[in-house]
């Protein structure tokens, strides 16, 4: 159990296979390996299709590895778990229930009383910007409210690791750019461990410390990429040479992994 | 940004002027137009009603629009006429209420259980196709010619939709809430409680809706067919006397009533699934 000392997440050997449809076997993820420091921002890229979903949601304990396994803080993954929580793609939001039942939700679940999970769920809402927004439904919201909605419900049970499976994929370029800066703000100001899977080059580029370029079918680790930029950030490292010169070199990782 | 900005209320002339200028359709209109032009319609249908009955050959099966009248202000202001309401309204009542307390809790089996779906399946299919009407007489003979024949009818015909749709409702709720939900650590329980039935409310209601329209029919149609009482007694009675005026006034109570519980059942779905 060497692997696991001193890390948040550490990642061994991890394989997955699928059944396709047609009866074939998808290989999804094959033999893959790699940790994560203690409040260390790390990005998977990758083509879609190449598992990166999946990979979160072995890490989130809502699927099982076929081989390998996954320690958080040294103990074994074996199922979701209050110490890990997720942002979802397509925001994942109850439409039947406000923006502070949503919020409020993780609390609920566990058992949390009304007084004390609605004055948690208050406050993170105000962190993410929705103060005043708290009695409406996710219908009354654009997509970039709704994620932060999103965000705050994963913020309201305070994880040590936070999974992001392409929390802006479904927005707008401007919008992205805004949910990013929050992101990047927030985490600055009170640090955890994100494991950020995205397709968008520049966005792990601005946020992380480290990307790893997975490749599609089967799924491996192809490259490793170090951001040496200097915390903390803010928009203004997106002009500058480096930060080009970073989201090049993922886009020729990128370039060198796609058979197709 | 937020929400929808209502379409502005405009005065009726100038909704109607606009309307023949552009040519638009009536759903484009504002509410108020519409409700103008569906009250037009009414009048001129009941005007046309009561020119036929008072100048064409089959007054006698057509009575004017104001006889029917006369006849429905006579029935509203005798007892007799409540008291055979009171006892329609009885079956209806305890039917849709048998159908409520059974056919919710069978669907959120059914929609759980993929055995319980294949085991139900054809009876429901049976139950949703098959003409009920003639099946009536049976319950007569099984539950003898009173209440409880005509409330088993009513479930009969009501039953089968709301089993359906509540079971739809309970199958189709979304995959990735429930991930959600699990993700951060809700048990199978919890799934189904916080979950699977709230997204399961909106089947439900359709169901319910439907199933009320049902339940009419089968009141009626019990009383018409085997138990002749209340409303249906009158209808039955006032249709072997061809006692046309009474007919159709007894025929609009019913009609009258039908609608209001459609419209009670749209107007409670609009008020409990009000975040769609």
């Amino acid at each position: 159990m060497a692997v696991g000392n001193g890390m948040a997440i550490a990642v061994a050997d991890l394989t997955k296979r699928f059944a396709a449809p047609e009866g074939e076997v998808l290989l999804a993820l094959d033999q893959v390996s790699f940790a994560v420091r203690p409040n260390e921002f790390v990005s998977i890229i990758g083509p879609s299709g190449c598992g990166k979903t999946t990979l979160l949601q072995i890490l989130d304990g809502l699927v099982r590895p076929e081989r390998g396994e996954v320690l958080v803080h040294g103990s074994r993954v074996t199922g979701p778990g209050p110490d890990r929580a997720m942002v979802f793609q397509d925001f994942a939001l109850l439409p039947w229930a406000t923006v502070l039942h949503n919020v409020a939700f993780p609390l609920e679940i566990r058992g949390v009383r009304r007084e004390e999970r609605e004055h948690r769920a208050r406050q993170v809402i105000a962190t993410v910007g929705l103060a005043g927004f708290e009695g409406y439904y996710p219908h009354a919201l654009s997509g970039g409210m709704q994620q932060r909605v999103g965000l705050a419900r994963a913020l309201v049970v305070n994880p040590d690791t936070l999974l992001m499976d392409e929390p802006f994929g479904a927005l707008d370029a401007q919008t992205r750019h805004e949910l990013q800066d929050e992101l990047l703000q927030l985490w600055q100001e009170h640090p955890k461990t994100v494991v950020l899977v995205t397709h968008d080059m520049e966005e792990a580029v601005y946020l992380s410390d480290r990307i790893l370029v997975l490749t599609p079918r089967p799924g491996r680790i192809a490259r490793e990429i170090v951001v040496p930029l200097a915390r903390p950030r803010d928009v203004r490292v997106r002009r500058t040479a480096a930060f080009a010169e970073l989201v090049e070199n993922v886009w020729e990782s990128l370039k060198g992994q796609s058979t197709s | 940004m937020l929400q929808e900005q209502s379409s502005p209320t405009t005065g009726v002339g100038h909704a109607l002027g606009w309307m023949i200028r552009r040519g638009v359709s009536l759903r484009a209109s504002s509410e108020v137009t519409y409700r103008t032009v569906r009250l037009l319609s009414v009048l001129s249908g009941l005007l046309l009603w009561e020119w036929a009955g008072r100048n064409t050959a089959w007054s006698f099966a057509l009575p004017p629009a104001s006889s029917v009248l006369g006849a429905l202000a006579q029935r509203l202001l005798d007892p007799e006429f409540w008291l055979g309401a009171f006892t329609t309204a009885q079956a209806f009542v305890f039917g849709l209420a048998l159908i409520v307390a059974t056919g919710i809790p069978a669907g959120l089996v059914i929609g759980r259980s993929a055995t319980a779906r294949r085991l139900t399946d054809p009876h429901l299919a049976f139950l949703l196709a098959v003409p009920a009407a003639p099946l009536v007489p049976l319950f007569m003979i099984v539950f003898g010619a009173g209440l409880a024949a005509r409330v088993a009818t009513v479930f009969l015909f009501g039953i089968a939709v709301l089993v359906v749709n509540t079971a739809a409702g309970v199958r189709l709720a979304p995959r990735p809430l429930v991930r959600m939900a699990e993700s951060f650590g809700a048990t199978r329980t919890q799934v189904f409680r916080r979950v699977v039935l709230p997204a399961a409310v909106p089947g439900v209601m359709a169901g319910l809706r439907l199933a009320a329209g049902r339940a009419v029919v089968g009141t009626v149609v019990s009383e018409l067919i085997i138990i002749s009482v209340g409303l249906g007694k009158m209808i039955n009675q006032y249709s072997a006397s061809f006692d046309a005026p009474n007919l159709f006034a007894v025929m609009t109570v019913v009609l009258a009533a039908g609608l209001a519980v459609a419209r009670a059942m749209n107007w409670a779905e609009r008020k409990v699934v009000r975040w769609r």
